[in-house]
């Protein structure tokens, strides 16, 4: 008896010990000056940006470029600053600065890229444009928003821009919550959700505020009557890296690689998504392209 | 959209079944070492039994319990400085793997003492009687005896941990639950997701009919 459990026991051991060993040198990387780990989340369309227009441009430097993804971006503020990745495309500087604060991260936003805005999608009321919208809203309509920190103060300052409510002034605007609504002219009760779920509510609420990228994965684009038009460039989603790498030399290449034609061509590509977001100001600056879009 | 292409998707499918095996294989290596040794020290320090010791039961079982209070995705961020520090990256299977072994471990402990305790007294008592040294009466009576037992709870252990491997999408792990989510969830990709689970469903089977198998056995053997 005691030979069995011996003999299970030590296969046991050496199994995981045989699939630690096989795998296990190709999750620690040792890193080198060329090297660059960069942190994608699959949560939105950035790791396709990053895959279809940054990869290839910034290789052409002579960088080796190890991807790591996850699928919720929210790890990667304190990946980045325990060095497990060298940059990563995942959030806007708003979000980025939430989380510097909270956990005393040394971080900075390196070169922003072309972002999703948020779009008012409603299924259930007829409005096809803002003044039908305010028609139609009545007392006790339920709204859908994103209820990430620095992403439910941009949903409110979006619903602010558009006059559906009023916030208070005292407060720092990043920082808003449901808590901080001054006016609330047509009564909208708000309900705070995850993002991802943002597309799937629809049939439940008034309107909701779903994510460009959402809204193109979940196929609901029509259904939207209004568009955010990003005003404030601390909403635009970029490559983040650690304050002491700002002035590297392989990030002064990813800048690079960024401002290349090549990914001005998959911006513009219309068999992909990008065209439709929000561009920043130094890329409507070097392309003369600009933000046309129209409510 | 940008679509994924059929040859993309076969590669991403073959990477999430390596991930998962890998996880799950170094995981359950480690916890189940570890979660027997515990369950017995939680056995046999417990009232009545041959090294009864307060204090230790109690601690040991207070520690067991905080583990399994804790939300898995909970356990993974409070463990992330701890799994820099221990495997050098908290991005990564490795790193999922560290949080998967530690609640897994808790989980089996549980399990095993579970299966400890149904053994009959009665064989315990007989085997004292005959003057047999607590050595020889926890490894040659109580753990044969706990076996079968102890092979269904691995067999569960095992199953959880698919499900909690899910999890580790949020660390980078990656893996076939994770998959399921980030097509099916993050991407709309129902189709994707609709093979993903079943691959998972699968997985399952075999490991049941297996544990089961193996449980048989260990039944038949007395």
């Amino acid at each position: 008896m005691t030979d069995n459990r011996l003999t299970v026991v030590s296969l046991l051991l050496s199994f995981s010990l045989l699939c630690g060993c096989s795998s296990g040198n190709k999750t620690v990387e040792q890193p080198d000056e060329k090297t660059v780990i960069v942190g994608l989340a699959y949560s939105a369309t950035y790791p396709e940006l990053f895959k279809h227009a940054v990869k290839n441009a910034f290789e052409k430097k002579g960088y080796k470029v190890v991807i790591k993804q996850v699928n919720n971006g929210n790890m990667l503020n304190s990946s980045l600053a325990r060095k497990d990745i060298d940059c990563h495309l995942s959030g806007h500087t708003a979000w980025m600065e939430f989380a510097v604060e909270r956990d005393h991260l040394d971080l900075s936003m390196l070169i922003t890229v072309p972002s999703s805005i948020y779009g008012l999608h409603t299924t259930t009321l007829k409005a096809r444009n803002l003044a039908e919208l305010k028609q139609e809203l009545k007392r006790g309509d339920v709204v859908a928003i994103p209820n990430d920190p620095s992403n439910l103060a941009r949903g409110l300052i979006f619903l602010e821009d558009i006059g559906l409510l009023k916030l208070k002034d005292d407060i720092n605007k990043y920082y808003a919550t449901d808590k901080d609504i001054a006016e609330n002219p047509y009564g909208i009760v708000l309900k705070p959700i995850d993002s991802a779920q943002s597309a799937r509510v629809l049939e439940s609420v008034a309107f909701s505020l779903v994510f460009g990228t959402e809204a193109y994965n979940a196929n609901i684009i029509s259904s939207r009557i209004v568009r955010e038009i990003i005003t404030d460039e601390r909403f635009l989603v970029g490559f983040i890296v650690r304050t002491e790498d700002l002035e590297k030399t392989w990030a002064t290449d990813l800048i690079e690689a960024v401002r290349s034609e090549e990914f001005k061509n998959v911006v513009e590509d219309k068999r992909y998504i990008f065209n439709d977001f929000q561009r920043p100001q130094w890329y409507v600056d070097l392309w003369g392209i600009p933000n046309d879009f129209v409510n | 959209m940008i679509d994924i292409s059929f040859l993309q998707l076969l590669s991403e499918i073959k990477n999430a079944f390596l991930e998962t095996f890998f996880m799950c294989g170094v995981t359950i290596g480690i916890s189940v070492v570890m979660g027997l040794l515990l369950g017995l020290f939680i056995f046999v320090t417990n009232q009545g039994e041959f090294w009864e010791n307060k204090a230790l039961n109690r601690t040991g079982g207070f520690l067991i319990n905080v583990v399994r209070s804790i939300p898995f995705i909970i356990l993974l961020v409070v463990l992330l400085p701890f799994t820099k520090f221990l495997i050098g990256t908290s991005i990564g299977p490795l790193a999922a793997t560290v949080s998967l072994t530690v609640a897994s471990t808790a989980y089996f402990a549980r399990l095993v003492e579970s299966s400890l305790c149904e053994v009959d007294k009665g064989v315990l008592e007989a085997a004292k009687a005959l003057g047999a040294s607590h050595r020889i009466i926890v490894w040659d009576v109580l753990l044969p005896e706990a076996l079968p037992g102890i092979y269904r709870g691995l067999t569960i252990m095992t199953i959880g941990l698919l499900g909690n491997s899910a999890n580790a999408g949020m660390v980078g792990g990656g893996g076939i639950g994770d998959l399921a989510i980030r097509f099916g969830y993050y991407r709309y990709q129902t189709d994707v997701m609709v093979i993903a689970v079943v691959l998972l469903i699968v997985l399952v089977q075999i490991i049941q009919t297996f544990g089961d198998w193996i449980a048989k056995r260990a039944d038949r053997a007395h």
